[in-house]
């Protein structure tokens, strides 16, 4: 069983980032359709998937290093949960569990055809000259974001990001985790993810000031 | 790290950029697979057909194609040569008249222009087509190949320097048309007409060279056609107050190929041996038939009168 089974699911708890979360639902309504798909209830399985689909997709479509995997890799991981659905257990978020899965696969995918990439993805890359100039940017007001330019701009710098920062940062905002499960997801201590989310949120901001 | 405007504008700002979904056909796939799997109970399921570039039924079916067609065009080729050997043989052991129309052109040209009438007849019946029996054995083979069966026309080596120079030159003007004639089949009456004026050439021939008869050349055991073609010339001169008497030496005469001991020298031999037994007139009989049949070998000087008192009477 691949993937990581934290036992508390800390989803939209003081991470000190606002949650974006129009679609989230209750863990235990995750934990409750699993368990009943894996029962043998197909219904179950569609509920969460009309849920999570959005959320796994747009995270792997923005972290993948190409594009061209996404579909794959998003396929994988979804029949992965439906022949793992006799091994779930509660003890975790179902989110939490698939967007590990959804992890594992990418990075799979990545040692497989790229190894090359695997470095970005797996080692830290906090103390960047960049880091420091985002974080003198902090400053910026955030008003200015807007408009279609600013869409853009931030979906260049998203690209942009240090791999490991790019992660925390859509694990945080596509797949409303916490802090200490991002943590427990990627295998690095709690500061860290706390820094890597830090340093990819001033370089956003930064790059939004700049737009503006 | 404590909540702000500027982390809540950055939320909003991406929660308002274009969020990607998956294709409708990745949708179906994902929910059939799981439907399936719990309908089936089946722990491992395979993945769902998705449209996805899939290069290996295509060319698997083109090599499959290829190693096909090449197997067919080689075993095609192999049974045309197997179709065709038996043929070759068959046209190469057939006793046509073939050799008849190369022996007919070759004596006609050294006798002179009355005769190269007849010839022309004879080889135009020599070239006319074959009768149905024959029909497919010489239409079916190809040029080429008959081509390359013909060579066994040609007048054997030991017959060579017995020819006149301008009747080598005739022949060998008149071989590559008779060549290119496809094989005749035995037509009676022309053939006949070729065969007297051919025994015509052979008889005038006669009194200006040493006789050159059949069984001068050892003729191979594959070839067969010239025997024939040499004997005609010999039939032909029955007309001829000598003929008799050859027959009669030919029929006497051993044919070479079945003693291989028949060397001038060993035929010598056995001559001194005759004489010394007393047997003179059976030593002249094998001195003459081993002038005919060795006439570049010179008899030793001390049996010479053997032929010379021969050639008296």
């Amino acid at each position: 069983m691949e993937g990581y089974h934290p036992s508390v699911d800390s989803a939209g708890g003081e991470s000190g980032i606002p949650l974006h979360s129009p679609a989230m639902q209750p863990a235990h309504d995750d934990t409750a359709l699993m368990l009943a798909y894996a029962g043998g209830e197909a219904v179950a399985f569609e509920r969460l998937y009309a849920l999570h689909k959005a959320g796994l997709y747009g995270f792997l479509h923005r972290q993948s290093p190409r594009t061209a995997w996404v579909d794959d890799v998003f396929q994988e991981t979804w029949l992965a949960v439906v022949n793992a659905r006799h091994d779930y257990r509660p003890t975790a978020s179902f989110r939490t569990w698939l967007f590990g899965i959804a992890r594992n696969k990418l990075i799979d995918r990545i040692r497989l055809k790229e190894p090359a990439l695997l470095g970005d993805f797996l080692n830290e890359d906090d103390e960047d000259p960049l880091a420091r100039v985002a974080g003198d940017s902090r400053q910026e007001p955030a008003s200015r974001l807007e408009g279609k330019q600013a869409g853009q701009a931030l979906d260049t710098a998203l690209r942009a990001l240090p791999a490991v920062q790019r992660e925390v940062f859509l694990l945080r905002e596509q797949a409303e985790m916490s802090l200490e499960d991002i943590a427990a997801l990627t295998g690095v201590p709690m500061e860290t993810a706390k820094s890597r989310l830090r340093y990819a949120v001033a370089k956003l901001k930064a790059t939004l000031a700049g737009v503006s | 790290m404590k909540p702000d405007d500027d982390d809540k504008a950055l939320s909003q700002a991406y929660a308002a950029l274009e969020q990607p979904l998956p294709p409708p056909a990745l949708d179906s796939a994902i929910l059939a697979a799981a439907r399936n799997a719990v309908q089936d109970g089946a722990k491992v399921i395979p993945f769902p057909a998705r449209p996805r570039r899939n290069w290996g039924v295509p060319l698997g079916l083109a090599a499959t194609v290829m190693l096909a067609l090449g197997i067919s065009l080689q075993l095609r080729d192999s049974e045309e040569t197997r179709l065709d050997e038996p043929m070759l043989a068959a046209e190469m052991s057939a006793p046509v008249a073939v050799p008849e129309a190369p022996a007919a052109p070759s004596a006609d040209a050294a006798v002179g222009s009355k005769d190269e009438k007849k010839l022309e007849s004879a080889s135009t019946a020599a070239a006319a087509p074959p009768p149905a029996q024959e029909e497919p054995v010489t239409t079916s083979v190809p040029a080429t190949r008959r081509s390359l069966a013909q060579p066994r026309q040609a007048p054997p080596a030991e017959m060579r320097p017995a020819m006149e120079p301008g009747l080598m030159e005739s022949a060998e003007h008149a071989a590559p048309a008779a060549l290119a004639a496809p094989a005749p089949a035995p037509e009676p009456e022309p053939a006949r007409e070729a065969e007297s004026v051919a025994g015509d050439a052979m008889a005038r021939q006669d009194k200006r060279s040493p006789p050159i008869l059949a069984p001068a050349a050892p003729a191979p055991q594959a070839m067969p056609a010239p025997a024939p073609a040499a004997a005609k010339p010999a039939a032909g001169r029955s007309q001829e107050h000598t003929a008799p008497a050859l027959r009669k030496m030919l029929e006497s005469m051993p044919p070479p190929t079945t003693k291989p001991d028949a060397t001038p020298e060993r035929w010598i031999t056995s001559i001194r041996q005759l004489l010394e037994v007393g047997k003179e007139n059976e030593a002249r009989r094998q001195a003459r038939l081993l002038q005919q049949r060795w006439p570049d070998h010179p008899l030793p000087r001390e049996l010479r009168y053997l032929l010379e008192d021969a050639a008296q009477p």
